[in-house]
């Protein structure tokens, strides 16, 4: 069936968007249909907005507002400990759990082989010239944990521990609130081997 | 909806929408194929450390309408040491994309499979995996029917002791003669005619017993380099990570 151009347009635009497949962009563009003006304008303004406004902090790379983003600025966090992600939505997911207080420095992805991403493609040479300038006495590697997340790890700390800096990884294991006998043997057995004494 | 179980090593895994993963596998039975993991991404997932990339399973799939979905992964070996090196890493990702881009999708390739588990359980316990890395190359060339031309001038025909450099666009080694009006061409010994032959037809875990006197490893490095990216018309895109790793 043929939409009016309009809606046709709107479909395309919409499809666009990741995990949107053409069936998905139909149903959100007739969604948008139903909303008020104000409320499509509401929407429409706001991805403008964060277009518009949003960049990455020069220092870590984390999306910010000002050229240096707040975590980074915050004189009450730890300067001492660096928290190595490949995201910057990470550093959300790390700061949720309100554990760790040190600095973050987003990679911008992971290396990966297959997909022909390399160290180069990556925010290596920052990271290295923020270790040597600043007063990092541990780095907390907190890449996926999967083949990519791995060989980043590797590559990473190869490049950190000749600095004289302690290399850290985030523990693997059992999920909180999990089932042992629907765990898979991988997990299971990083679990073993990085058990705790009570 | 048809059913079927396999043997299966995970060549590569990417993301599918919000919480699934295609998996590219070498399967015992079924050869080459792309098989989607419902929810593998999710940390509670029973699949989420079963299915990463050089894990060995017993997979069960059912046959979808574009793609087929892995039902249950029951792991065999883990080959876990490949993902915590970064040299073994590198080698084992290079041998997954040589797969990946040579091995034809659904074909019974159950020797490429059996020498593929071999070779990953040498590299497991291999200290200097360069000599398995470039028998893993040839031998997967001779399995698919693209061996190199080592014994006579792939030009002329030539078996004379003039054959003195490697082509690897014409597909082997070329005489002195027909070589003139060739480019990029690499300057071969007979011993390093010999050695790569010798690689291809020694047991992978003796490959430190053959003769190497007088070989020059960077010729026989670059000769099946320039083979294989001449046959897939681009270099592979794992040759640049195994590049920097190995610098």
């Amino acid at each position: 069936m043929l939409y009016p151009h309009a809606m046709t347009r709107l479909i395309h635009e919409l499809a666009k968007l990741p995990g949107i497949g053409p069936k998905t962009a139909q149903r959100l563009a007739f969604h948008l249909l139903t909303l008020s003006e104000s409320e499509v304008g509401k929407i429409a303004e706001a991805m403008l907005e964060a277009k518009h406004k949003i960049g990455f902090c020069e220092i870590c790379g984390q999306l910010s507002e000002s050229s240096v983003c707040p975590i980074c600025t915050d004189s009450n966090r730890c300067n001492g400990m660096l928290c190595v992600v490949e995201e910057p939505k990470d550093v959300i997911t790390l700061e949720r759990t309100r554990v760790f207080k040190g600095q973050y420095h987003v990679l911008g992805g992971a290396i990966s082989p297959l997909e022909g991403t390399g160290p180069d493609d990556l925010r290596i040479k920052e990271l290295l010239s923020r270790l040597q300038t600043g007063s990092f006495t541990e780095v907390v590697i907190a890449t996926d944990p999967n083949v990519e997340g791995e060989a980043t790890a590797l590559y990473l700390s190869k490049l950190i521990k000749p600095l004289g800096i302690r290399v850290t990884r985030l523990a693997r294991g059992l999920p909180v609130g999990g089932d042992l006998e629907y765990t898979d043997e991988i997990t299971l057995g990083k679990a073993l081997e990085g058990r705790v004494e009570f | 909806m048809s059913m079927y179980r396999t043997r299966a090593l995970v060549l590569k895994s990417r993301n599918l929408g919000e919480a699934d993963r295609v998996l590219l596998l070498l399967t015992e039975d079924y050869g080459k194929l792309e098989a989607a993991v419902k929810g593998a991404r999710r940390q509670r997932s029973r699949f989420v450390g079963n299915t990463l990339p050089f894990n060995l399973i017993n997979a069960m799939f059912f046959t979808g309408k574009n793609l087929d979905q892995l039902s249950q992964a029951e792991l065999i070996h883990s080959f876990a040491v490949l993902r915590e090196d970064l040299v073994k890493m590198a080698y084992a990702s290079y041998w997954a994309e040589l797969i990946g881009e040579f091995v034809p999708e659904r074909e019974n390739v159950q020797e490429i499979f059996k020498f593929l588990l071999a070779a990953l359980i040498t590299l497991e316990k291999c200290d200097a995996p360069d000599l398995l890395n470039l028998a893993f190359q040839i031998r997967i060339l001779n399995y698919l029917g693209y061996q190199p031309e080592l014994e006579t001038c792939v030009s002329c025909g030539d078996g004379s002791a003039s054959l003195v450099h490697f082509s690897a666009e014409e597909g082997g080694v070329v005489c002195r003669r027909c070589g003139a009006d060739l480019r990029d061409l690499i300057p071969v010994s007979r011993n390093d005619l010999r050695f790569l032959t010798a690689l291809s037809t020694t047991d992978i875990r003796k490959l430190n017993q053959i003769e190497q006197t007088g070989v020059q490893l960077g010729t026989i490095r670059a000769m099946l380099r320039r083979f294989i990216e001449a046959r897939l018309d681009k270099p592979l895109k794992t040759q640049v990570f195994l590049d920097s790793v190995l610098a």
